[in-house]
């Protein structure tokens, strides 16, 4: 007579996947590494149609764009400006002020009252005094 | 009676859950020699890897989505996927890891695709089967599988990948995209609710 078994683990266990899978499985994936598997990311965009069509409708927009922008009016001042400013040396003053750093300094109001009447009562230093 | 309830009882019921399976490290070359080749480019492989890895990949399907048919469906969807990698396969640090984890992604994909489309009830999914050598055992696996359709997928998945994968808590978390407490505690009660159902379909045959 047979005992019966300790555990499940003696025998039981999830079926294994049926022999017909085996080629199904294979074929598919044979044919998706021969269509894919060798290439890198540039390939397989190149071999996309959409991400071609993107490509190319970026490029046209990008080309437009820059056919625009190139025959419209050019930035700065009217060019028969431009000779007179140079004669007049506004182009190097135009460019000191551009180039000034600015310094803020943010105080509190009462703190710049305070300093101004510190100067306003402090008496002047005179040569005398020093002595 | 009393052994036809200890024959229905998993040892791995018992299991404590520090216990840690160590994979092996021969394995784990086999698989990266395997995932190198195809890498490489060479088609031949994918006999070998299918071989090495379909019953896993399988399995891991059939408990997760709890039909036969869809299981099917994500082993060749995950070789398909496996073989548009291409050379990004060499990169991959842990083959086996990654390609459950891939099987388990498709999987999930599958059962919200099932979701949507009212799947029939996986009551009679074979989730364990009687060797060939002892057809009379039958009874007990379809008894098993029962119970076990009963459990939350999640739960089930982290029966299979931990008691007939061999993997560790750690892999089991990466494989499902959770922290290796979560996969611990899924297991933990998935063990729990087993033993109820377990000693509730005792009592009801008894």
């Amino acid at each position: 007579m047979k005992q019966p078994p300790d555990s499940v683990s003696d025998g039981l266990a999830p079926p294994v996947p049926p022999s017909a899978l085996r080629d199904r499985t294979l074929q598919a994936a044979r044919a998706a590494m021969t269509e894919n598997g060798g290439d890198d990311i540039w390939s397989r965009l190149w071999k996309s149609r959409p991400i071609r069509l993107a490509w190319a409708a970026s490029v046209a927009v990008l080309l437009f764009g820059h056919m625009v922008i190139g025959t419209g009016a050019p930035s700065g001042p009217p060019d028969t400006l431009r000779p007179v400013m140079a004669a007049a040396g506004l182009r190097d003053e135009l460019a000191k002020v551009i180039d000034v750093e600015r310094v803020t300094i943010e105080l509190p109001a009462w703190e710049i009252r305070v300093s101004r009447d510190r100067v306003e009562t402090e008496p002047p230093t005179t040569n005398e005094d020093q002595s | 009676m009393e052994a036809m309830t200890r024959s229905l009882k998993p040892e791995w019921l018992a299991e404590s859950v520090s216990d840690e399976v160590q994979p092996e490290e021969g394995a784990s070359d086999c698989w990266l020699t395997i995932f190198a080749a195809l890498a490489d480019g060479r088609v031949a492989v994918l006999d070998e890897l299918y071989d090495l890895a379909a019953a896993d990949v399988y399995r891991l399907a059939l408990w997760r989505v709890g039909s036969a048919e869809d299981a099917e469906d994500v082993v060749q969807d995950v070789f398909v996927r496996v073989a548009e990698q291409g050379h990004r396969l060499a990169a991959v640090r842990r083959p086996r890891t990654w390609l459950l984890t891939v099987a388990h992604r498709c999987a999930v994909d599958l059962c919200r695709r099932n979701r949507r489309r009212q799947a029939d009830p996986v009551e009679e999914t074979p989730y364990l089967t009687a060797p060939a050598a002892d057809p009379d055992r039958g009874i007990e696996a379809e008894t098993l599988s029962r119970l076990i359709a009963r459990l939350p997928e999640k739960q089930r998945e982290v029966i299979l990948l931990r008691h007939f994968a061999d993997c560790t808590f750690s892999d089991i978390g990466r494989i499902t995209g959770v922290p290796t407490f979560t996969a611990a505690s899924r297991h933990r009660l998935a063990v729990a609710k087993l033993r109820r159902l377990l000693e509730k379909n005792h009592e009801t045959t008894s």
